[in-house]
C-alpha cells in the first residue's frame, strides 16, 4: 500500500486485511512505515512482536531501528570472526557510525520486505512509508544489479591478475578462488530472485492510495507509471474519503483505464477505527472499472 | 639468471597492475564510508568480511597519498 503522506494507506490496509481473512485467507498485516498508524485504526496497540487481531489475522508494526540493528549484527559478528587481528582497521567504529549511514535504514527495510516472501501466510499486507521514500525501497535490487554487474566484472580482472601473478611465481598454472567475487555472484543471483519476486503479479502487486484532492492525484500520477517502468504489478487505485462522482473520478479513469479503482467514502475518525467498524466498511467500498 | 630477471619484471608489472586496479574497486565498495559516490551499502556490507587485503591496502595508500611521486618511481621502475 503506498501513496502520498496522509491519504489513507493504513485504513485501506485494514479493510483489505480484514476482508481477506473474512474470505478464510491467513493474513498478515505489517507497518514498515516510521510513522506507525496501524495499532491506531485497529484500535489496538500493536509493536514490534506478532499480535493476533482476529482469526486468521495477525499485525506488526516493524521498528526501523531494530531492523537496522539486526541487519548490521549479521555483518559485525561474521567480521568478528574473520577480522580477530584487525583492531588496528578501527572497523568496529566505522560500524558503530554505520547505522547512520544514508540509505541503511531503506536497506534493512528492503531486507526485511524481502524476508517477507519467505513466510508462510496466504496474504500479507504491508503499510508503507509515503511514496517517495517506498519508491527509493523498492528501487534498491535494480540499482544493486547495475553495480554488481561493472563489479564483477572488475573484480574477476583483479582476479585473473592475480592468478596470473601466482602462476609466474609458481611456475606452473595456479588456480585461485577469489572469496570476493564469488559473494558479488551470489550477490546478483539473490538480486535477480528478488527482481523477480518483486515483478511476478502472483507474489507481489501494489495498492496506489489517493484522496480526491490535486496534490495527492498528481503524486500518483507520478508514481504509478514509476512502478509500471519497474513492472511491479499496480493492482488498483484506492481514492479514499471518496465524496461524488466528479471530474477527479472521470480523470482517474482516463489515466489507468486497464486499473481498478476502489472508493472508499468519506467518513468520520469514529467510524474509522477499531475492527468492528473496519468489518461494517468493507460493504462500503465500491469497485469502479 | 636472466630468466629470473624476466620473470621478477613481469611480476612487478602485473603487481604494479594489481595494485591499482585493487586500489579502484576498493574506493568503489567502500567510498561511501568516506563520502564518495559509491554502490548501495548493502554490496559493501557483503563483501567487507571477506576484505582484510582491500582495506589494508586502501589504508595503506592513503598513508602514502603524500607521497605519490614515491608511488609514480614505484610504478616507473617496475616498466624499466
Amino acid at each position: 500500500m503506498t501513496g502520498k503522506g496522509g491519504v489513507g494507506k493504513t485504513t485501506f490496509s485494514s479493510i483489505l486485511s480484514i476482508a481477506l481473512s473474512n474470505m478464510g485467507k491467513e493474513v498478515l498485516a505489517v507497518s514498515i512505515d516510521p510513522a506507525h498508524h496501524l495499532g491506531d485504526v485497529f484500535g489496538t496497540q500493536i509493536g514490534d512482536e506478532e499480535k493476533v487481531l482476529a482469526e486468521r489475522l495477525k499485525a506488526r508494526e516493524a521498528d526501523a531501528d531494530a531492523l537496522v540493528a539486526s541487519y548490521l549484527s549479521r555483518y559485525t559478528e561474521l567480521m568478528g570472526r574473520l577480522y580477530k587481528s584487525a583492531n588496528v582497521l578501527n572497523i568496529d567504529k566505522y560500524f558503530e557510525t554505520l547505522k547512520y549511514a544514508p540509505g541503511i535504514e531503506d536497506e534493512a527495510l528492503f531486507d526485511f520486505l524481502m524476508s517477507l516472501f519467505r513466510r508462510e501466510e496466504e496474504a500479507i499486507i504491508v503499510d508503507t512509508p509515503p511514496s517517495g521514500p517506498t519508491l527509493r525501497i523498492l528501487n534498491i535490487p535494480w540499482v544493486e544489479e547495475v553495480w554488481l554487474d561493472q563489479l564483477i566484472d572488475l573484480r574477476s580482472k583483479i582476479a585473473g591478475l592475480k592468478e596470473a601473478i601466482e602462476s609466474v611465481k609458481a611456475g606452473k598454472k595456479v588456480k585461485i578462488d577469489d572469496r570476493i567475487l564469488l559473494e558479488l555472484v551470489k550477490m546478483r543471483e539473490e538480486v535477480r530472485e528478488e527482481i523477480r519476486n518483486l515483478t511476478d503479479p502472483s507474489r507481489f502487486s501494489v495498492y496506489a492510495v489517493t484522496t480526491p484532492e490535486k496534490l495527492p492525484i498528481l503524486d500518483l500520477k507520478r508514481l504509478v507509471p514509476e512502478l509500471k517502468r519497474r513492472k511491479i504489478a499496480v493492482k488498483g487505485i484506492v481514492v479514499n474519503r471518496f465524496k461524488s462522482e466528479d471530474s477527479t473520478l472521470q480523470d482517474l479513469k482516463e489515466e489507468f483505464p486497464e486499473t481498478p479503482i476502489f472508493l472508499i467514502p468519506h467518513l468520520s475518525e469514529k467510524e474509522l477505527i477499531g475492527i468492528e467498524n473496519i468489518k461494517k466498511l468493507i460493504d462500503k467500498v465500491r469497485v469502479v472499472q | 639468471m636472466s630468466s629470473e630477471y624476466f620473470k621478477y619484471q613481469s611480476i612487478s608489472s602485473l603487481e604494479g597492475e594489481y595494485s591499482e586496479m585493487l586500489n579502484l574497486f576498493s574506493l568503489l565498495i567502500f567510498g561511501s564510508f568516506v563520502g564518495l559516490p559509491s554502490p548501495p551499502t548493502s554490496v559493501a556490507m557483503r563483501v567487507l568480511p571477506y576484505s582484510l587485503e582491500e582495506l589494508i591496502h586502501l589504508v595503506g595508500k592513503s598513508k602514502r597519498i603524500d607521497d605519490q611521486l614515491g608511488d609514480l618511481f614505484d610504478i616507473l621502475n617496475a616498466e624499466d
